[in-house]
């Protein structure tokens, strides 16, 4: 532990002005409402398609609301559904997953071929397919985005569990009387949460971009939620005199996706010697 | 060898697609709102509604119904269109060029320039070119499809207006979306070609062919290549699922007659049969890309099929 962190001097510029951006974007996702900003959902017809200006610091919408309140409260609505969708894929992806890693044999085999299954939709088609059953709403978003990363955390579970089932230390435990979910709880669980949450840094990426892209089609979230893919769709008819309706949601969107990119691939490089291998 | 394996694979492909279809039509019934309500008009009178009930066979048990519309399945009948009114096999028929076409183009193009991109940066690691491949990778992969299309739109449709930004049917028509569905695949393979090149150059192989005093440009082709596109050719099957996201979501930005663009109007409205036929025709266009990346890699790499 003291090693990696004597070696934090070493961490690449881009990964700090990417851990910083997380933290903001958390911040603002949490503390949003106590700024002192207009409220995102207050229409102001006189004011619409205004440019940036000292009053709206990024210009208002086509019906006058600020645009900057709306980043901020759409910051909360993006993150939500993607730490959502990935905790959802998780809480029913890992327990799966260590199982049939454990006990192998029919259960794995099962276990494989419903994954296969899953994995043979593309995954906006079966996010696309469960929305167009639940119809729009964040709820539904974040299941439907969610279901998409049940397979890729399964995956990952399994494969981790299965390298560990016949380690030493599992044979000790067992040897000493542990009960299987007690192995699997206090001694494969802890080995295999490093892969895990690389998967779910990368994820989390994945899920907010899908569930923008969903918002951006017209069914994800409801028209008048400021999440950015929505901002995005209502700016889009305004977009030729007024770029900065479309521009200011896109751009929020890449910087979010860039920070969390660079950091799962760093997470990946560092924890994986084989990317370090690859990587030359 | 090469049949024997393919043969397999389809044979194993078959259950699956059987599951698939009773997934897809159990969800699609679970939507909620009364289909026939929707098809015959809320004037309509309880009488009507139930006759229609009875037409469409909805009054049967669901396996009953599953059944039925599986014997049409076979049959290559996948009902009709609530909207339109159309058989859903002909709707589908009529745009599934339009997004072959793009799609196609799209793989052709991140292909072709993303491998040529990964060679360049792997043969000269650390110099201008990688490090521009490094960051044109980056923003590719971290712009949303939707948000480079519409930049697209805007920087050449509206600013300089080189290429139209909506229909279809001429090449002019082609670039723009093409180029926004080829952008995030080509980031991927670009890195990947880097990455599996440069381990390939590490090999004792290629340490004994520049021994031997082979010209450079011999050893990347004969000898590097070969064994370096197998991972990029293979990660292009599994591109296909985020090509097939960006292909629906370019279709409805430049308004792309494809089935992507159906797909979404059918959620819109509500048109099941539509929604279910389309699922189910997304589902065996991936299945069957992925059989024949995996064929082509068999071919490609013996060790695969001796396995």
């Amino acid at each position: 532990m003291d090693k990696t962190w004597n070696r934090s001097s070493k961490i690449p510029l881009s990964m700090r002005i990417s851990l910083v951006i997380i933290t903001v974007l958390g911040l603002v996702a949490l503390f949003g409402p106590l700024l002192p900003l207009p409220d995102p959902y207050a229409q102001n017809i006189m004011k619409a398609l205004k440019l940036p200006s000292t009053d709206h610091w990024l210009g208002t919408d086509q019906l006058g609301r600020d645009l900057l309140s709306r980043i901020v409260a759409g910051s909360r609505f993006s993150l939500l559904i993607g730490f959502g969708a990935v905790l959802v894929g998780m809480a029913i992806g890992l327990p799966f997953g260590m199982l049939a890693g454990f006990y192998g044999r029919g259960l794995d085999r099962i276990f494989s071929w419903v994954i296969d299954i899953l994995l043979a939709f593309p995954g906006i088609i079966l996010a696309l397919a469960i929305v167009a059953v639940t119809g729009p709403g964040i709820g539904n978003l974040i299941f439907a985005v969610g279901l998409r990363t049940i397979p890729v955390f399964a995956r990952v579970s399994r494969a981790e569990t299965l390298s560990l089932r016949q380690r030493d230390f599992v044979e000790a435990a067992r040897a000493l009387g542990c009960r299987p979910y007690e192995i699997m709880y206090w001694h494969i669980l802890p080995n295999i949460v490093g892969p895990l949450m690389i998967v779910a840094s990368l994820q989390t990426a994945t899920a907010i971009l899908i569930g923008a892209t969903l918002s951006f089609l017209g069914v994800g979230v409801s028209p008048e939620v400021p999440e950015w893919g929505s901002m995005l769709n209502a700016g889009r008819p305004y977009m030729m005199r007024h770029p900065h309706l479309v521009l200011v949601p896109g751009c929020t969107l890449m910087i979010a996706m860039m920070a969390l990119n660079i950091v799962g691939d760093y997470l990946r490089d560092r924890l994986d010697p084989r990317a370090i291998a690859a990587r030359g | 060898m090469v049949l024997q394996y393919t043969t397999k694979r389809i044979i194993y492909l078959i259950p699956t697609l059987f599951i698939l279809s009773f997934v897809v039509f159990t969800l699609v019934r679970l939507i909620p709102g009364d289909p026939v309500l929707a098809i015959a008009g809320p004037d309509a009178t309880p009488e009507v509604l139930e006759e229609m009930r009875i037409a469409l066979g909805l009054d049967r048990p669901i396996l009953i119904q599953y059944g039925v519309y599986l014997k049409g399945l076979l049959k290559g009948d996948l009902g009709t269109s609530l909207r339109t009114h159309q058989p859903v096999r002909s709707e589908i028929w009529r745009r599934l060029p339009s997004t072959v076409e793009l799609a196609a183009a799209g793989m052709m193009i991140s292909l072709l320039i993303g491998i040529s991109l990964g060679v360049t940066a792997a043969l000269r690691p650390g110099n201008w070119v990688d490090a521009s491949t490094r960051l044109v990778s980056l923003l590719g992969v971290s712009s949303p499809t939707f948000w480079t299309g519409l930049l697209f739109v805007l920087a050449f449709g509206y600013y300089w207006r080189l290429f139209p930004i909506a229909g279809s049917g001429t090449i002019r028509h082609l670039v723009l979306p093409a180029t926004t569905v080829s952008l995030t695949s080509l980031a991927f393979i670009t890195r990947l070609t880097r990455a599996s090149l440069m381990e390939v150059f590490s090999q004792d192989y290629i340490r004994t062919a520049r021994a031997k005093g082979l010209p450079p440009a011999r050893i990347v082709i004969h000898h590097a290549l070969q064994n370096a596109l197998i991972a990029p050719l293979t990660v292009a099957g599994l591109e296909f699922g985020r090509l097939v996201t960006g292909v629906i979501v370019i279709e409805t930005i430049f308004a792309w007659p494809g089935i992507g663009k159906l797909l979404i109007d059918a959620i819109q409205f509500r048109d099941w049969p539509v929604i279910q036929g389309l699922i189910l025709t997304f589902a065996l266009i991936f299945a069957f890309v992925n059989l024949s990346v995996d064929v082509i890699y068999a071919v490609l790499d013996p060790r695969i099929r001796l396995e």
